[in-house]
């Protein structure tokens, strides 16, 4: 049966963060922003994906994640899905030849997936000018900075729930 | 090349996976505007619309009352005001019919309100909830009591993006509104706008206002953009601002606060004013 499958819990949970993203960012996007530094819960979501699963959901992650945030601007539709989908296959694609079991690590790779992600995003829109680089300075490097803090907290929370469910199963099983 | 060594160790079936995603970016990317609109607002209305729709109403439970007092305040000074301009305008209607001008702007607001933000840092544009079908088009400037807003930078058949003035690309013919100085607004460092082109020489002084000068053909003169929060000469400044010593660095705290944008007001500007 479909609904009991493995493929079936896989789109569900997919589905849930996916849902998750879209919530945050009509509702709550607003109320973490300090000082008009956002926090791109879309580059942690996608990073902590592709870490824990690999390229193949790094990459599925990065396309839906991209195309769901490229409705708001949609001139360029379909760029940002293009980005993270390399981001999310990139990051994937390393999980296993990096060193990547400390806190540090993960944060340093959602800090510059996220610079990439705004490089290549201005490259694209605006091209090189002073103000692409003003922009990045004042806008991209304090966000990656706040959304790296936070992602890192995540992952934190993360890899305790894991921790604790894979107790549970041990000393039940 | 050993860094890209996990290209070649990755499986064919995920290669061939990421080539399908990559081909169906760039497919995107290439389709007509019209039709990327309308995938974007398939997408918008099944994904954000009802969380959107839901926050929107909260908002505006929640600031109802308050906001009836400041509007009650705010008509008070209006009407004040108004009857003030008419006065001026009377005035105003005599001179131009003595020299010969006939009126320069003919203006239709159209009210709209922000149906979504981007949600992302890079927070350069809102969508607002009037289209092709209210007569908003390409260009149009966008305007809230505080000032100009943006510009109209793409339309669909309900719904329209706006450029704010703090996009990178932005560009305004603008003015100094006490001693008439020229210049192009330009966005600067984080929420705040420069004032570019304007010589050494010229009169600007911290706690001028900046309006629209009405070049350019896109906005009417006279829509308050913000205040000089400094004007400096050192050169020291200008490698940055790759002046070289020859304009003054300018720079403008915005009139409207970009990132409490909800009611906004498209202006249908009919540029018809001619010297005869």
């Amino acid at each position: 049966m479909f609904w009991g499958s493995a493929t079936f819990s896989k789109i569900l949970s997919a589905a849930i963060i996916l849902l998750m993203l879209v919530l945050f960012q009509s509702l709550l996007s607003d109320l973490v922003t300090i000082g008009g530094i956002r926090l791109d819960l879309g580059i942690v979501i996608l990073v902590y994906v592709a870490l824990t699963r690999g390229p193949t959901y790094g990459m599925i992650f990065g396309f839906a994640i991209g195309l769901l945030l490229d409705v708001f601007t949609p001139s360029t539709l379909g760029w940002g899905a293009l980005v993270k989908c390399l981001i999310g296959f990139t990051v994937g694609s390393f999980k296993d030849n990096l060193y990547l079991e400390s806190l540090y690590s993960k944060g340093a790779v959602m800090f510059l997936a996220l610079i990439v992600n705004d490089l290549l995003y201005y490259l694209f829109v605006t091209g090189v000018t002073t103000t692409t680089w003003r922009t990045l300075l004042w806008a991209t490097l304090p966000s990656a900075v706040y959304t790296a803090a936070v992602g890192m907290l995540i992952f934190l929370v993360m890899n305790r729930i894991h921790w604790e469910k894979w107790s549970v199963e041990k000393s039940s099983g | 090349m050993d860094s890209f060594s996990f290209l070649i160790h990755t499986k064919k079936q995920t290669r061939v996976q990421l080539v399908g995603f990559l081909a169906a970016s760039l497919l995107l990317l290439i389709l007509p505007r019209g039709l990327k609109f309308d995938i974007s607002a398939v997408i918008f209305k099944f994904t954000y619309g009802p969380f959107y729709a839901l926050s929107n109403h909260l908002h505006e439970l929640e600031g109802v009352r308050e906001e009836n007092r400041r509007l009650h305040r705010k008509v008070m000074e209006l009407s004040i005001k108004n009857s003030q301009l008419t006065e001026e305008h009377l005035e105003n209607s005599r001179l131009r019919e003595l020299l010969g001008f006939k009126s320069q702007l003919e203006q239709l607001v159209i009210p709209a309100d922000v149906v979504a933000s981007e949600p992302n840092r890079r927070a350069f544009t809102v969508m607002i909830n009037k289209g092709q079908k209210d007569q908003v088009r390409r260009n149009l400037p966008v305007v809230n009591m505080y000032g100009l807003v943006g510009k109209i930078l793409d339309v669909s058949s309900h719904t329209a993006v706006v450029q704010l003035l703090i996009e990178p690309s932005f560009r305004a013919s603008a003015q100094v509104q006490r001693s008439r100085v020229m210049g192009i607004i330009k966005p600067g460092a984080g929420m705040t706008l420069r004032l570019d082109n304007v010589p050494l020489a010229e009169d600007v002084k911290e706690g001028d206002r900046v309006i629209t000068s009405g070049l350019g053909g896109v906005f009417p003169p006279g829509i308050e953009i913000g205040t000089v929060v400094s004007a400096q000469n050192e050169e020291a400044f200008s490698q940055d601002y790759q002046t070289f010593g020859i304009f003054k660095m300018i720079q403008v705290r915005p009139s409207v606060d970009f990132s409490t944008l909800e009611e906004l007001f498209v202006l249908k500007v009919e540029p018809q004013a001619r010297m005869e």
